[in-house]
């Protein structure tokens, strides 16, 4: 089963290869739930059921993170707001956050072009945000030994 | 074992050359990506992507560009494509942890193929 962490993953899959070049993904704890919001300028096709299983717009045995993200959430939805795509969804803390070096450092991976800007936020203080923009002035975007190596100080 | 099409072979390094090009790698030579589509994070992919930041920052390797991608081949998840100019495209399957370890130490290190978790083109 996938973890929270890997839900959020397919979100941001799904806003990449949508096309998006500027994703946001806003992580809400609340006590035991998590809220999660990601938010892309990407191309969304509203044809068909999103969230089925048997549906996808990406050919044969690929695209069904978002049937993933209904399994565990049967009330997220995903809505098109102007030039922008908004999934959203929540589930239980299951610890996958915990070690947010681990868990961020899949998601600022390079995949293509496209920008992501972070935020977690606790009882709605913001706690935490790292952006595409901030590693990059860092030089700190994960992809050799010496930008993961800049990468992983953030954490320390 | 494990076979990819030709035309999922010419898929790839098309793909990867385009990326090269892009990325302006200043003789940066290798470059490594983990196929992370809902079967490769069904299938571990992330602990993989992690393992080989994590191995690929110890040994230093200042010539190696990490990146991902969706699945682009499918039953073999987590598969980690490795392209580099002395060896072409290599492209693995069901790569786990230790995979993922032995990939730095032997194929970028080493620079010798692991055969066992290879999969191979069909003619």
């Amino acid at each position: 089963m996938h973890s929270l962490m890997d839900l959020i993953l397919e979100g941001v899959m799904n806003s990449a290869e949508s096309g998006a070049k500027n994703i946001s993904v806003e992580v809400r704890e609340s006590g035991n739930l998590i809220r999660t919001l990601i938010e892309d300028d990407g191309e969304l096709e509203m044809s068909g059921c999103l969230f089925d299983s048997s549906y996808s717009t990406k050919g044969p045995m690929r695209g069904y993170g978002l049937s993933e993200i209904k399994k565990r959430d049967e009330k997220a939805e995903i809505i098109r707001d102007g030039l922008y795509t908004k999934l959203s969804f929540q589930a239980l803390d299951d610890s996958s956050l915990d070690d947010l070096r681990s868990a961020l450092l899949p998601l600022f991976i390079p995949r293509g072009e496209e920008r992501i800007d972070f935020r977690y936020y606790q009882d709605d203080t913001l706690r935490f945000e790292l952006s595409s923009d901030r590693l990059e002035d860092l030089d700190a975007i994960p992809y050799n030994a010496h930008t993961i190596a800049n990468f992983n100080r953030l954490f320390d | 074992m494990p076979k990819l099409t030709r035309q999922e072979l010419d898929k790839i390094r098309a793909r990867e050359e385009e990326k090269l090009k892009k990325r302006d790698i200043h003789g940066k030579t290798t470059h490594v990506v983990v196929g992370m589509g809902t079967q490769g994070i069904s299938a571990g992919a992330k602990n993989v992507l992690n393992a080989l930041s994590d191995e690929i920052e110890k040994a230093g390797l200042e010539n190696v560009i990490l990146t991902q991608t969706g699945l682009i081949v499918s039953d073999k998840a987590p598969v980690v494509e490795v392209f580099s100019p002395e060896k072409g495209l290599v492209v693995y399957g069901n790569v786990s942890v230790k995979d993922a370890q032995r990939i730095v130490k032997e194929h970028l290190l080493e620079n010798k193929i692991l055969e066992d978790k290879r999969i191979q083109v069909e003619e």
